[in-house]
């Protein structure tokens, strides 16, 4: 597949914060499930992603561009990255409202007369702190990747 | 109710432009001025001259100006847009 400078640095991050996020979550899922936020294995992990990401994002550019210049944005490239923007922005709002209605339901809320049981399926999930945050990543990396992902295909077809 | 679903429907969707133009021709005629040469003149990516010259990417006005000027021609010599969408 014949991809442009730019869409290769695309694809790039996208599989390193991809391999980050599954990093960050089969850790988290190692924990304790009640490990609070403020501890010391909280501080290492989240002390990692960061150094992780920082040394990723430079290899990256590095192996995508090698000793190239990085290449100024013109008007089209940043008409791509705007409208992606705009659908990872709906992701995210989308994701985060669905999360906020799901952890309102599972926290006791009532749902009336429900046939299925909607209340004692979502009370069994008991969300701690550590789950908590684990989600608000998944969501996160999930607006990410429809960013890159719509940028990828901007860029394939034109715009 | 629009859902994120078809918002992303809408962004893989293939579209072209209504604008038509004579970016090609006129390379031709100057001296066979390669895409990447014309992309410097006007300063963008020969990635964006290619989606402009295929009908895929409207250009903004000032980058349009910049292509005719590079050929010396009027707007309306180097783009076109049809007569049937002009009350659209």
């Amino acid at each position: 597949m014949d991809l442009s400078n730019r869409a290769k640095n695309i694809l790039g991050f996208m599989i390193f914060e991809t391999l980050l996020t599954a990093y960050f979550l089969w850790h988290a899922k190692r924990l304790p499930a009640d490990t609070p936020l403020l501890s010391e294995p909280m501080f290492e992990l989240i002390l990692a992603v960061i150094l992780l990401s920082i040394i990723g994002g430079i290899l990256v550019t590095a192996i995508v561009n090698g000793t190239k210049n990085k290449e100024a944005a013109d008007e089209r490239d940043k008409n791509i990255e705007a409208k992606a923007d705009g659908y990872a922005y709906r992701t995210l709002v989308w994701s985060i409202g669905f999360f906020l209605a799901f952890l309102y339901a599972s926290q006791g809320a009532e749902i009336a007369d429900s046939p299925y049981q909607i209340k004692a399926i979502l009370t069994s999930f008991t969300f701690t702190p550590l789950r908590v945050l684990s989600a608000m990543v998944l969501i996160l990396w999930l607006a990410e990747t429809v960013k890159y992902a719509v940028q990828l295909r901007l860029y394939r077809r034109g715009y | 109710m629009p859902s994120n679903f078809g918002y992303i429907v809408g962004a893989i969707r293939m579209t072209k432009t209504n604008i038509t133009n004579q970016i090609r021709t006129l390379r031709f005629f100057a001296n066979e001025m390669s895409q990447a040469t014309l992309a410097t003149k006007i300063g963008v990516t020969r990635q964006t001259v290619m989606a402009i010259e295929a009908a895929k990417y409207s250009p903004s006005l000032e980058l349009a100006f910049k292509i005719a000027a590079v050929f010396d021609k009027d707007l309306s010599e180097v783009f076109e847009y049809p007569k049937s969408n002009q009350n659209d």
